[in-house]
């Protein structure tokens, strides 16, 4: 059974680094963190389109289209049946439909995705499952 | 507001997204953003007071800080803030409806199962003082 005698200095410094680095917040209502993304948990279905400038992040189902100015993030537990427009998309789990990136597009070890896709930047990890055309165009 | 999320998680429609269709699941929301069509969730809702809700709502527990159009149905509780809009009728098992708040439409409160054991009152025997009325 130890002292834990290195805990307390530990402790100080954390303090000492938290209290210098605590920005003012400038505006209380707004969190960075959260905002401009959204977050669809793993058990949440949805059935129709979305829309509009925020990032999501996907880890449940989701049936319609999407469209968006920032980023999707389909995570390893989601599935979408879909076409999706987004500035970069990251696949992770299941993509069914057309997939049109105005940056980037990431199929990771773990995605699939059935259809066609459109990205000026591609990258296709080893493993993942990708049935469909590809067209690079130029930016 | 409480944070017991009941082992699912809580999913967040960040305020320039717009969802137009329908949610359903076993999921605790916040939407910041808007929403068209229907939400039916196993699961605690908030609309913060940025959302704009134009569907109808079934949930366990609701809290309206944004603005609600359409018929909600709040399993345990509903809770209409002072910078609320609520437009539409509203279910709930017990409702909480704060100073400023704007609420239009019609409430109706769903009974609790332990209303039954309330129900037989004590009931005071009137007949010997209508006797001694009926007399006079």
């Amino acid at each position: 059974m130890g002292w834990f005698k290195k805990s307390s200095p530990r402790e100080e410094s954390t303090t000492t680094a938290t209290a210098t680095t605590t920005p003012p917040p400038t505006t209380p209502h707004e969190t960075p963190v959260s905002k401009g993304a959204t977050y669809l948990g793993k058990n949440l279905n949805i059935n129709g389109s979305i829309t509009g400038r925020d990032d999501i992040q996907i880890f449940g189902r989701h049936t319609g289209n999407m469209q968006l100015e920032g980023d999707i993030d389909i995570k390893e537990s989601a599935t979408i049946q879909g076409n999706l427009k987004a500035r970069t998309i990251q696949v992770g789990g299941n993509a069914e439909g057309d997939l049109i990136a105005s940056s980037k597009l990431h199929i990771k070890r773990t995605g699939k995705v059935t259809g066609n896709i459109t990205s000026p930047v591609l990258a296709l990890k080893e493993g993942a499952v990708f049935n469909g055309e590809v067209n690079m165009r130029s930016r | 507001m409480d944070m017991s999320t009941t082992g699912a998680s809580v999913s967040l429609v960040s305020e320039n997204i717009k969802i137009e269709g329908e949610l359903s699941g076993e999921e605790n929301i916040l939407i910041n953003g808007r929403v068209i069509g229907s939400i039916k969730l196993n699961g605690d809702i908030v609309i913060g007071s940025t959302g704009v809700v134009e569907a109808d709502i079934d949930g366990n527990t609701i809290i309206i800080q944004g603005e609600v159009k359409g018929n909600v149905i709040a399993r345990s509780h509903l809770e209409i803030q002072s910078t609320g809009k609520m437009i539409g009728d509203i279910s709930a098992r017990s409702i909480d409806i704060k100073e400023g708040s704007t609420f239009e439409g019609r409430s109706h409160m769903i009974k609790t199962d332990r209303s039954a054991t309330v129900a037989p009152v004590k009931q005071p025997s009137p007949p010997p003082p209508a006797a001694t009325a009926d007399s006079q």
